[in-house]
């Protein structure tokens, strides 16, 4: 589809209005109710266990470039490593792509100096690794085992590499936490770690964390459009398994 | 000869890196810094023969379009991000990254996710074919259920969308069990080519 019909743009206004008007509610003060999920809900019990067992965390982004997964991990990298840094926790953050590297390191610094841990910030935790695939995969396997991590965070974009690096996560005994968008590399997250993220949760992760009215307003406008599709797709079944008239307009709305 | 030798290369590098499987070793870490070493060349290597030597080197220098060395001078102010001072010309590239990947990220949702809205309208009808009546039917439901499951901003504790939204996430498990089924088989498929390179040219215990 290369420009937009009558329908699709009536479909986006719809989309990004009701994002833009929940942003706009809550900045005004509305506060939006969060349902629970399970991986954020552990990730302070998973640095507990790192706390008491007096080993660093790793925290990997994948093959994350610069875009809109690595912003979303970059949040939760920072929470993070602001909890770790309060309770003195090395973070190892192993990077696949070298444009990623400075705005991680200004974040994990920053995340040291809002616990006032400033002292205990190294910038040799922070690292570019390899952005060869199975390179960067065999670095942080063997970082794993050197370091001997307690807990590891995956979230980002991942490939082929998913499967060896929760593996080798699960036979160091840590506790991981995945996500990512990438459905294709889901099921070996479920499979081999404790918690994953499943799909739009990943997106989720910053308003859980940050409370942000900006991007819970955004989470509210985005829920917002998925009932408006549900509604829309319900309405669209219902038409065409009656037919006639109003089937023929549900199948041609986008056209 | 030289065939030979990059071939018992490989093979050692292959052990090498599967001894990981017995316990981290000194033979696992020679490897994989030697892996991470290489793939780093090859990577700068890949980058100057595909994209900076074809695609900016050859128009500015051989085809003369000397407007080319901007993309070099924009291109450097992401080093800026190293001095305090001047990190605001850096975060000039960064930004404008961002704004063209979340533009691209918009373009792109017509292109993906419409055709998918429009494809979910399926007419649930029993005859000329019952199966099909029951695939669209499942379909429907599946997508309700999932959808339901993925909103965050609305209480999944009351009736009816507790339920429907534990029968999507047991859906979303199904998919992602069939997805690991058959991902599965092509990552076997890259452990056999290893076990062929190393029993067949190799050892050649194995002959096809």
């Amino acid at each position: 589809m290369e420009h937009a019909t009558p329908g699709v743009t009536a479909l986006e206004l719809l989309l990004t209005g009701a994002i833009l008007f929940s942003i706009f509610l809550a900045r005004g003060g509305r506060e939006f109710f969060l349902r629970k999920i399970a991986a954020f809900a552990v990730i302070d019990d998973a640095i507990g266990r790192a706390v008491e067992m007096g080993r660093p965390i790793l925290f990997s982004f994948g093959l994350s470039g610069l875009g809109i997964t690595f912003f979303q991990a970059l949040a939760i990298m920072s929470y993070v490593v602001r909890r770790a840094a309060e309770y003195g926790v090395r973070v190892v953050v192993p990077l696949f792509a070298p444009d990623v590297y400075p705005l991680t390191e200004e974040v994990y610094k920053e995340a040291h100096r809002s616990a006032g841990r400033l002292e205990e910030y190294n910038p040799s935790d922070v690292f570019f690794l390899s952005n060869d695939q199975f390179a960067y995969a065999s670095g942080v396997v063997g970082i794993m085992h050197r370091e001997r991590t307690a807990t590891h965070f995956f979230l980002g974009d991942f490939a082929a590499e998913s499967l060896i690096l929760a593996e080798e996560g699960h036979s160091v005994g840590a506790v991981q936490i995945a996500g990512t968008p990438s459905t294709l590399q889901l099921p070996f997250f479920v499979a081999a770690c404790d918690y994953t993220l499943i799909g739009e949760e990943y997106y989720a992760a910053s308003a859980y964390i940050s409370r942000e009215p900006i991007i819970v307003g955004s989470i509210k406008g985005q829920d917002i459009g998925k009932m408006a599709l549900l509604i829309l797709s319900l309405t669209g079944v219902i038409a065409v398994t009656i037919g006639g008239e109003l089937g023929s307009i549900f199948q041609h709305i986008f056209k | 000869m030289l065939e030979v030798v990059v071939t018992w290369l490989a093979a050692i590098a292959t052990l090498g890196i599967y001894s990981i499987l017995y316990k981290e070793n000194p033979f696992y870490r020679f490897f994989e810094h030697l892996f991470i070493g290489l793939g780093l060349g090859w990577t700068i290597f890949a980058v100057w023969k595909d994209i900076l030597h074809p695609k900016w080197w050859t128009p500015m220098v051989v085809e003369g379009r000397w407007y080319w060395i901007f993309a070099m001078i924009i291109g450097s102010l992401y080093y800026f991000i190293f001095s305090p001072r001047f990190a605001w010309m850096a975060r000039l590239v960064i930004s404008t990254m961002m704004g063209l990947t979340a533009g691209l990220v918009f373009k792109s949702f017509a292109a993906i996710y419409i055709p998918q809205i429009e494809a979910s309208f399926r007419a649930v009808r029993f005859s000329p074919s019952l199966a099909g009546g029951l695939n669209n039917l499942l379909s429907t439901l599946i997508l309700l259920s999932v959808l339901i499951y993925f909103l965050f901003t609305i209480s999944q504790e009351r009736q009816p969308l507790s339920t429907l939204s534990k029968l999507g996430r047991w859906f979303i498990m199904l998919g992602l069990g069939a997805m690991f089924g058959s991902t599965v088989m092509a990552r076997l498929s890259l452990f056999i080519d290893r076990l062929t390179f190393l029993l067949h040219d190799w050892l050649k215990i194995i002959r096809f």
